[in-house]
C-alpha cells in the first residue's frame, strides 16, 4: 500500500487547543511535544502509527495565525464554489503565501496532499465567531473532516461548540486527550472509518491491532514482572573475608548496597514497564521498596571459595580418578576398589579436615575464611508486595494517557481484590509460586503462572 | 557489576561441573572396558554405554526441545538440588525464565561434552594400554538376532566399511564361559571402531553441535539485551523559558478608546467601560483593521483593546495593531485580557485570568506590538 493510500489525519485548529494533545494520545507517543504556550508548533510534524502490520499517520500542525486574512486572499483567487480546491492548492503552492501565512501554509498543505482533517476545539469555553473563518477555509479544501471537541477545563459548552461545529463538520465528537482510555480510542478511529470510508479497512485493521497489541503488552508485562521477582527473591551479596569478626564488620557496607541495588532492580523493572507501554519520558515515583527482617549471614568457607559439601564432592572425585588409575594398572581386576576407596577415602578425609584445612596456610596465605553475605529476603510477603507494587505502575499506565506530563505517582494495588477474582486453581498456583519464590526456588512457568492475575486486573481496569 | 560477578561464579561453578562430568566420562569408560582377568569386555555393556545411552539421550533432548523445554533434564537436577545450591541461586538470578533455559541448555550441554571427551580418552587410553577382547555373551541372542540392529546402529557410517558389524565378528566374538577362550583373536579386537564410531556418531558430533547452537544462542541473546538495556532515550531539549513580559498596569489614562474583541456580555462590557472612563466603544468589530484606521492620530488617546485571555494571541491581530498604529500610539496601547464567568445570561462578572494566560499576553505586549498590558479585576502582574 503507497504512503498516500494510507490514512492520514492532519490535526488543526486555533493554536493551544490540545492539537499536540491529541496527536500524543492517539498516536500513545509520549516524546510529542507539548507545552502550555501556544505557538510551540511551527512545522507539520507527521507521526506515523505503526500498529503491527498496520498504519495510519496523524499531522501535528501549527494553529491558524491569520485565517481572516488568509480567508480574504482565498476569496480573492476563488470567485465561485469549483475554483476553491484550485486556490488552496495555489495558497499552499504560493512563495508569497509562505511569507504572508507561514502556519496556514504549513498546516494547509498536508490536506491539500489528501490527509483528513481533524478539528480541534476547546470545550470549556464558549464558542466564539472568530473560529468561522479557520472553519470555512476547512470546508474549501474539500477534504473528509471530523470536530474533536476537547473539554480542557470543563464541559461546559459542549453543545454550543456542537451546534456551531455541526454546520462545517460531518462528524463531531467529544474527546478528552487527558482522560481518554482505548475505548475512547477506539471510538475516535471508528469515526475516522466514517469520515473516510476508503479507509476503512486499514483503520479496522489499526483497531483490530490495537486489542491484540493490548493482550501482547499484558503477557510480556506477565513475563517481566516474572523475571523481576525471580531476581528480587533470589538477590545475594556476598564478600569474603578472612575471619569471622572482619565478615560482620560488612554488615552495615553489604546492608545498604543491598537495599540500593534491590531498589534499583525494581526501578528498571518498573521504566522497562514504562517503555512495554511507550511510555519512554514518563517520571514516577514511589516509597521505597520496604525490606523487612535481618538478612545478613555469615557463612564459613573452605578453600577457592568453596564450601565444606563441595570442597569434600571435589576431594571425593579426584580421589576416584587416582583411585581408578590403580584400577586400570591391575587391568580391571581390583573391580573399580581402587576407585571407591580413593573417593571414599578423599572425600570423607576432606569432610572432617575441612576445619584444618580453613586455619592452615600455604606461603603465609590463609586457605580458608568467611563469607559475609546478605540477602535474599526469605519474608514469605516479599513476592505478595513486589508484584502490588508492580500492578500499582501496571493499572496506572493503563489508566493514563501519553498526553499526560505530570510525574505518576505509584501506589500499590489492591493485590487482595484481584486474587480474588481467581479461579481456585489459579490462586492455588500462584500461592505455590510465590512460596517457592519466597524459599529461593525456581518457578518455570512462573509467566503463565501471573498471566491470570494480570489478566484480571486488566479486565477491572477497563471494566 | 553484580550481573558480571554472577556470571563470572556461575562459569565457575559450570566448570567445575564439567571436569567432574569429564572424570565420571573417563572412569565410565574404564569401568566398561576394564573386562575380566583375560582382558574379554563385554561388547553389548560398551555398546549400551557408547551408542544406546547417548542415543537416548539425544532422543530425550529432541522431546524437550519440541516441547519447548530447552533445560530438559538439566532443570531436573537444578529442581532435585543434585547440582551446588549456589548454582540453583545464581541461575535463578539470571533473568528471566527464557534466558535460564538458554543458559542451562549452553551450560548442560558443555557438562555432556566434557562427559564424553571423558569417555572418549578413556577408551582411548584403554585401547592404547591394554589388550582388549571385545566379546559377547548372551542366553538369549543369537549372532543372526543381532546384526540387523547392529546395521541399524552403523547405518550413519556406512561409508566405514571396517567399522561395520557382520554376522562372522558376531558369531567370532561370541563367547561361552563354559568354553574358556575359543574367540578369535581377528575378530575380538575389531569391534573398537564400530564403537568409536558410535561415539562419534552418537555422542561427540550431536554434542558438540548442540553445544555450539545453544552458546550461539545465548551470546546473541545476551547481546540483545544488553542493547535493549543500553537504549537511551533521548529527551528533547525544553524549550528556552527566557520570556519578556510587558509592563503590566491596573490604570490607564482617562477618555482613552476601547477595542472589545473579546465579544463581552453587553453587562460586563458597559461596566469596564465605566470603570476605565473611555471615551469610546466599539463593540467586537469584525475588521479591526478599518476601526484602527479611524482612530484620530492628532489626538493620540490612550487605546484599550479587550482579549478573551483564553484565546492565545494571534499573529493577525499583531500584524493589524503594528500595520495601523505608528510607534507613539503603540506605547499608549494597552491590551486587557479577560475572563468572566456567567450563572446566568444577564450576570456575568469578571475573574481573574489564569496566570499562565496572563503570561502569554504579556509575552505578546512585549514581543510582537511593544505596547502595556492592563490588568482588570486586581489580576496581579
Amino acid at each position: 500500500m503507497s504512503a498516500l493510500t494510507l490514512p492520514r489525519f492532519a490535526v488543526v485548529g486555533h493554536p493551544n487547543k490540545g492539537k499536540s494533545s491529541i496527536v500524543a494520545a492517539l498516536a500513545q507517543n509520549d516524546s510529542v511535544e507539548i507545552s502550555s504556550r501556544s505557538g510551540t508548533t511551527l512545522q507539520a510534524a507527521a507521526f506515523k502509527i505503526r500498529v503491527d502490520d498496520a498504519s495510519y499517520t496523524l499531522i501535528d500542525t501549527p494553529g491558524f495565525q491569520r485565517p481572516r486574512r488568509a480567508l480574504a486572499w482565498l476569496n480573492q483567487h476563488a470567485s465561485s464554489a469549483d475554483q476553491r480546491r484550485e486556490a488552496i492548492a495555489l495558497f499552499v503552492s504560493s512563495d508569497d503565501c509562505a511569507a504572508q501565512f507561514p502556519d496556514e501554509v504549513a498546516l494547509l498543505k498536508p490536506i491539500s496532499e489528501g490527509a483528513a482533517i481533524l478539528y480541534v476545539v476547546d470545550g470549556s469555553r464558549p464558542y466564539n465567531p472568530d473560529y468561522e473563518a479557520e472553519m470555512e477555509i476547512l470546508r474549501w479544501c474539500g477534504q473528509p473532516s471530523m470536530a474533536l471537541i476537547n473539554p480542557i477545563e470543563s464541559e461546559a459548552h459542549i453543545d454550543t461548540w456542537q451546534q456551531a461545529l455541526s454546520q462545517f463538520f460531518k462528524v463531531v465528537r467529544v474527546f478528552n486527550p487527558m482522560l481518554a482510555d482505548r475505548l475512547r480510542r477506539d471510538e475516535i478511529l471508528e469515526a475516522f472509518a466514517v469520515i473516510a470510508p476508503e479507509w476503512r479497512t486499514q483503520i479496522d485493521l489499526v483497531r483490530a491491532n490495537y486489542t491484540q497489541q493490548d493482550q501482547t503488552r499484558i503477557v510480556d508485562a506477565g513475563k517481566l514482572l516474572a523475571e523481576t521477582l525471580e531476581l528480587l527473591c533470589s538477590y545475594q551479596l556476598n564478600q569474603q573475608t578472612l575471619s569471622k569478626s572482619q565478615a560482620e564488620k560488612l554488615k552495615p557496607v553489604l546492608e545498604a548496597r543491598y537495599f540500593v541495588e534491590m531498589r534499583a532492580i525494581e526501578s528498571a523493572a518498573h521504566r522497562r514497564l514504562k517503555e512495554l507501554f511507550d511510555y519512554r519520558n514518563l517520571d514516577s515515583e514511589i516509597i521505597d521498596l520496604p525490606i523487612e527482617g535481618d538478612l545478613f549471614d555469615t557463612e564459613k568457607w573452605v578453600v577457592w571459595g568453596l564450601n565444606r559439601q563441595q570442597l569434600a564432592l571435589t576431594a571425593a572425585i579426584a580421589g576416584a580418578g587416582t583411585g581408578a588409575a590403580f584400577d586400570v594398572a591391575t587391568g580391571g581386576s581390583s573391580l573399580l576398589i581402587g576407585a571407591t576407596t580413593g573417593a571414599l577415602l578423599a572425600g570423607g578425609g576432606t569432610w572432617f579436615g575441612a576445619d584444618k584445612i580453613a586455619r592452615s596456610k600455604v606461603m603465609g596465605l590463609p586457605l580458608g575464611g568467611f563469607e559475609a553475605r546478605h540477602g535474599p529476603s526469605a519474608n514469605r510477603n516479599f513476592p505478595y508486595v513486589v508484584t502490588g507494587r508492580f500492578l500499582g505502575l501496571l493499572e496506572a499506565l493503563q489508566n493514563r494517557t501519553h498526553a499526560r506530563r505530570d510525574i505518576l505517582t505509584i501506589t500499590d494495588s489492591t493485590l487482595q481484590d484481584k486474587i480474588d477474582t481467581l479461579q481456585s486453581h489459579q490462586r492455588k498456583a500462584l500461592t505455590a509460586a510465590f512460596h517457592r519464590l519466597s524459599s529461593q526456588k525456581v518457578v518455570d512457568d512462573l509467566p503463565n503462572t501471573l498471566r491470570p492475575l494480570l489478566e484480571a486486573m486488566s479486565k477491572m481496569t477497563f471494566k | 557489576m553484580q550481573e558480571n560477578k554472577d556470571s563470572l561464579a556461575l562459569r565457575a561453578i559450570s566448570v567445575m561441573i564439567a571436569l567432574i562430568a569429564f572424570i565420571l566420562g573417563l572412569l565410565a569408560s574404564v569401568a566398561a572396558l576394564s573386562g575380566d582377568e583375560y582382558g574379554r569386555v563385554n561388547l553389548l555393556l560398551s555398546l549400551f554405554l557408547f551408542a544406546l545411552l547417548p542415543a537416548f539421550g539425544l532422543l530425550a533432548t529432541a522431546v524437550f526441545l519440541s516441547l519447548g523445554r530447552r533445560s530438559g533434564i538439566a532443570a531436573l537436577l537444578v529442581e532435585l538440588r543434585v547440582t551446588p545450591k549456589r548454582f540453583a541461586a545464581l541461575l535463578a538470578r539470571q533473568g528471566g525464565a527464557a534466558q535460564r533455559q538458554r543458559i542451562l541448555f549452553s551450560l548442560s550441554q558443555g557438562w555432556l561434552l566434557s562427559f564424553v571427551a571423558g569417555n572418549l580418552l578413556g577408551f582411548a587410553l584403554m585401547l592404547l594400554a591394554m589388550d582388549i577382547s571385545f566379546v559377547w555373551r548372551s542366553t538369549l541372542l543369537e549372532a543372526s538376532d543381532l546384526l540387523p540392529v547392529l546395521d541399524f546402529v552403523a547405518m550413519p557410517w556406512s561409508f566405514w566399511s571396517a567399522a561395520q558389524p557382520s554376522l562372522e565378528m558376531l558369531s567370532q566374538t561370541q563367547d561361552f564361559r563354559l568354553q574358556g577362550s575359543p574367540n578369535d583373536a581377528n575378530y575380538v579386537g575389531q569391534w573398537w571402531r564400530f564403537l568409536l564410531a558410535a561415539q562419534l556418531c552418537y555422542s561427540l558430533s550431536p554434542r558438540t553441535l548442540l553445544w555450539l547452537i545453544g552458546k550461539n544462542r545465548l551470546a546473541r541473546k545476551t547481546e540483545t539485551l544488553s542493547t535493549d538495556q543500553n537504549r537511551k532515550v533521548s529527551a528533547e531539549n525544553p524549550i528556552s523559558e527566557i520570556d519578556r513580559l510587558a509592563k503590566s498596569v491596573t490604570e490607564i489614562p482617562v477618555d482613552s478608546i476601547l477595542f472589545d474583541l473579546a465579544h463581552t456580555p453587553d453587562s460586563l462590557l458597559s461596566d469596564i467601560g465605566e470603570r476605565l472612563r473611555v471615551a469610546t466603544i466599539h463593540r467586537t468589530p469584525v475588521d479591526l483593521h478599518s476601526q484602527l484606521q479611524r482612530v484620530d492620530n492628532a489626538n493620540s488617546p490612550a487605546l484599550v483593546v479587550l482579549v478573551r485571555s483564553w484565546e492565545p494571541p494571534l499573529a493577525e491581530l499583531a500584524d493589524s495593531l503594528r500595520e495601523e498604529l505608528t510607534a507613539e500610539q503603540q506605547s499608549n496601547l494597552f491590551i486587557a485580557p479577560i475572563d468572566w464567568v456567567s450563572a446566568s445570561q444577564k450576570n456575568e462578572r469578571l475573574v481573574e485570568p489564569q496566570v499562565a494566560h496572563t503570561q502569554e499576553w504579556r509575552r505578546f505586549c512585549a514581543s510582537a506590538v511593544d505596547c502595556t498590558h492592563l490588568s482588570l479585576d486586581g489580576a496581579k502582574p
